[in-house]
């Protein structure tokens, strides 16, 4: 699960790696892109490809190991055998999809324990949403059906995007995620259509999870050359602001139709421009929360830094087993 | 043989699955490599599918839907060995009940999948599958930890030494015991146990660890018979507080 | 020391410190190699690349890929592990040429020759996509592997990547020793969007809101 917001470098950093770059090689990448071929790990590629690919789908698998726990929150709780074994699996998808990601990842030179040291250190970025807490099983629901259905439309655009890898993972990503967005749809409508009591559980969810749903797409995006160039190489495969809209146009009237209020007077869609309307959010919130001070920063991080040392031994032992042998990065 | 001796057979079954499966699952998220989280999250799935399996087997006898027998039943009403419902501890821990757990429902699971009763053999034939690869999985994990580095050598020493007295436990006989052997149902508990200590000592060796001898380990019994820790009753407590805050909603 | 209050009982009985006094950082690296993996869905289609696992051996490999790599389907008939490292590739191709047209006879003529052994070749059909099996060759070498490969598979349409391995580097978990350990897939539907359908309970909560 993943939205837009993503961490990108300032343009000055971006421009001095670009400076240097063999002229020829570059017409020829970018030519390739034009085209509409992948590029594949051992084809040549400026730096600054390199290095924001890297960062964007580091941030993307950091999302998806972090992503685990709010939902992670409701397995040993969950409802009856259907919803217990689709919650397990569920969730494990979502460690599933860490594992993709930084495969791909690791095909651009950046080992996964270092991104894994990068992430528990909170030296890079994780997906905003996951620092909200998940009170009852209700917000589990909203989770599975409605951050997934965001996430998706991220993920489907920058399935399409330039770099092979990362694409191939996301096509595996976007399959599993049509089990999550029927899953959490399927436990939405349960609720919503059930006891007043569940009514009242998943009405609750909705306003708590609304906010933090329009921060998942990030701040409508500013145009600068750093991110037109981004957009020529098929990195930045969408904008946040069409990724909101996309999602607000899909989900609104399915949330509606189960007669769920959105806790948002403004919100309504534009009949002469097409555009949905609505409140903007608070986007202090956005930056105190991706800044570290949400209300739980600090225990996601406390746990996947407890994970990763309570299993060190394990993975000391069998990189004992593995020492005369030497790490190749994946191939595709 | 009765009904009741069979019931009580699938219902120890059943419920050993359902709280494995239920403490297994503890670890998805968080365990200590991202291709483990995945593996040992898919056995707990399938453990939990079989408990299922084999509730629907007590529903077609006359029990309750599964959901019923699963989440509303206290502590004292389940079957369950003590071994499955302690806390997952170190994952050490974890891996060595994998192992001695899975290694007893393999054996299990052949003897059923000869059983005279269709319904039951057809289940187990179709799980066995499932248990095999959770015993390659556990036999590599003991091999791979048993003798890697001077720590894990002793982690998984010591979780061993610690899980075999509950272990046993799986073995203790019902009433039925006689009645189920003679009616051909399957060899027995104290058949599965003595295969078991065959199979178990195999890979033990293998893996650089020691087996105390036998007669040294006291059994813990009880679980069969409703006699439970202090880690069952929480354990449901926890597994029913949403589907019990209204049983007849459709969650 | 206090420990940190979760929303999740699971990560209370972890008894997580509530505060941890140092930055974090490795002292140690722990990453195993790679191996990658194949899967094939049914015993008639061909062997394809799936992704990678993180593993100390091949046995492990196969553990974690059967798991990460077939845990969905209609159906898995084998699964492929090999260390990354005894995977050679070939260069990629532009413009829908055909890297097998790069592939000349002095490639052979210079190699060094062993003992008969199999080779396993994989073809990359479009950038993007998956590398799929081709087929299994004898050869002396990794070059005359390719130049016999060349020679076999070899068609109209262009391969713009080219895998090879000897086929002793793979560990093959298939055929009927092993397909008993993947019969339950079509049984796991609760894994799947097909098993949550819940259109009527909609249709039926709008009557009644209608009514």
């Amino acid at each position: 699960m993943y939205g837009g917001g993503q961490v990108f470098e300032s343009s000055s950093v971006n421009n001095e790696l670009l400076k240097d770059e063999d002229p020829i090689k570059l017409a020829e990448f970018e030519a390739r892109i034009a085209r509409g071929e992948k590029i594949e790990p051992s084809d040549w590629m400026p730096k600054l490809y390199r290095k924001q690919l890297i960062r964007m789908i580091e941030q993307h698998g950091h999302s998806e190991i972090i992503g685990a726990l709010p939902e992670g929150t409701w397995i040993t709780r969950a409802p009856g055998f259907k919803r217990k074994l689709a919650l397990m699996a569920k969730v494990q998808d979502e460690v599933g999809h860490a594992q993709l990601l930084y495969g791909a990842a690791e095909t651009l030179g950046k080992s996964r324990e270092q991104m894994i040291e990068d992430l528990i250190s909170g030296k890079s970025k994780y997906s905003n949403i996951f620092n909200y807490p998940t009170f009852t099983w209700a917000d589990s629901c909203f989770i599975s059906w409605l951050v997934d259905a965001g996430a998706i439309v991220n993920q489907l655009a920058n399935a399409r995007g330039s770099y092979g890898p990362y694409c191939r993972a996301l096509d595996r990503i976007c399959a599993e995620e049509s089990f999550h967005l029927k899953y959490g749809h399927h436990c939405v409508i349960h609720l919503a259509t059930g006891t007043p009591k569940q009514r009242k559980m998943m009405q609750e969810a909705v306003d708590r999870w609304w906010a933090p749903m329009m921060h998942f797409f990030g701040p409508s995006d500013k145009i600068s050359t750093h991110t037109e160039i981004l957009t020529k190489w098929k990195v930045k495969m969408a904008t946040n602001d069409e990724c909101r809209q996309q999602f607000l146009d899909m989900y609104v009237p399915k949330i509606w139709e189960l007669g769920l209020t959105i806790p948002d007077d403004k919100l309504k869609k534009n009949d002469e421009t097409g555009e949905w309307e609505f409140t903007e959010p608070d986007w202090e919130e956005f930056k105190r929360v991706i800044n570290g001070d949400g209300p739980l920063n600090k225990e996601r991080l406390a746990v996947r830094r407890t994970a990763e040392e309570r299993g060190a031994w394990v993975r000391r032992a069998l990189a004992k087993n593995s020492e005369d042998q030497e790490y190749t990065a994946p191939l595709a | 043989m009765t009904e009741e001796a069979l019931k009580e057979l699938l219902y120890k079954i059943a419920d050993d699955q359902l709280i494995l499966g239920h403490r297994n699952s503890e670890w998805t998220g968080v365990g200590p490599l991202l291709e483990e989280d995945i593996a040992f999250s898919s056995m707990a799935q399938d453990k939990v599918g079989h408990s299922l399996a084999f509730y629907n087997l007590l529903h077609e006898l006359g029990e309750q839907e599964p959901d019923i027998v699963a989440f509303t039943r206290n502590a004292d009403q389940f079957h369950n060995s003590q071994f499955v419902e302690l806390p997952i501890g170190d994952y050490s821990f974890s891996l060595v009940r994998h192992f001695l757990y899975d290694h007893a429902e393999l054996i299990r699971f052949n003897m059923l999948a000869e059983c005279p009763i269709d319904e039951i053999a057809d289940v187990a034939k179709k799980l066995k599958g499932e248990i095999k690869y959770h015993v390659m999985h556990a036999n590599t994990w003991m091999k791979q930890l048993g003798k890697a580095t001077e720590e894990s050598h002793n982690k998984m020493q010591s979780a061993l030494n610690e899980a075999l007295p509950y272990a046993l436990g799986m073995f203790e006989t019902s009433e039925f015991e006689n009645d189920l052997i003679e009616a051909g149902i399957y060899a027995g508990e104290a058949a599965i146990e003595l295969k078991w200590k065959d199979n178990i000592t195999m890979v033990l060796e293998e893996s650089g660890l020691s087996l105390p001898s036998w007669n040294t380990i006291k059994p813990v019994y009880g679980g069969r018979k409703g006699k439970h820790t202090d880690h069952l009753q929480p354990l449901l407590d926890e597994m029913t507080e949403v589907f019990k805050e209204d049983p007849t909603a459709d969650w | 020391m206090s420990t940190l209050k979760s929303l999740d009982p699971r990560i209370n009985r972890l008894n997580i410190p509530a505060e941890f006094g140092t930055s974090f950082s490795k002292t140690e690296k722990d990453q195993f190699i790679t191996y990658e993996v194949f899967v094939q869905p049914k015993v008639d289609k061909p062997y394809q690349h799936e992704g990678i696992v993180h593993a100390p051996s091949e046995e492990m490999a196969f553990l974690f890929a059967k798991e990460q790599f077939s845990r969905r389907g209609i159906s898995c008939s084998g699964v492929w592990v090999i260390n990354t490292s005894n995977v050679k590739v070939s260069p990629f191709t532009e413009n829908q040429e055909d890297i097998y047209d790069y592939i000349h006879q002095e490639i052979i003529e210079e190699a060094n020759l062993n003992d008969k052994v199999s080779y396993e070749v994989f073809h990359l059909m479009k950038r993007g996509k998956q590398h799929k099996h081709e087929g299994q060759l004898e050869a002396r070498s990794y070059e005359e592997a390719l130049w016999n490969a060349k020679n076999e598979y070899a068609g109209e349409k262009p391969v713009m990547n080219l895998w090879i391995a000897k086929a002793e580097d793979f560990l093959k978990i298939e055929g009927e020793d092993f397909a008993d350990i993947w019969d339950t897939l079509p049984q796991k539907k609760y894994r799947d969007a097909i098993d949550y359908k819940a259109t009527e309970k909609i249709k039926k909560f709008k009557a009644e809101q209608n009514s």
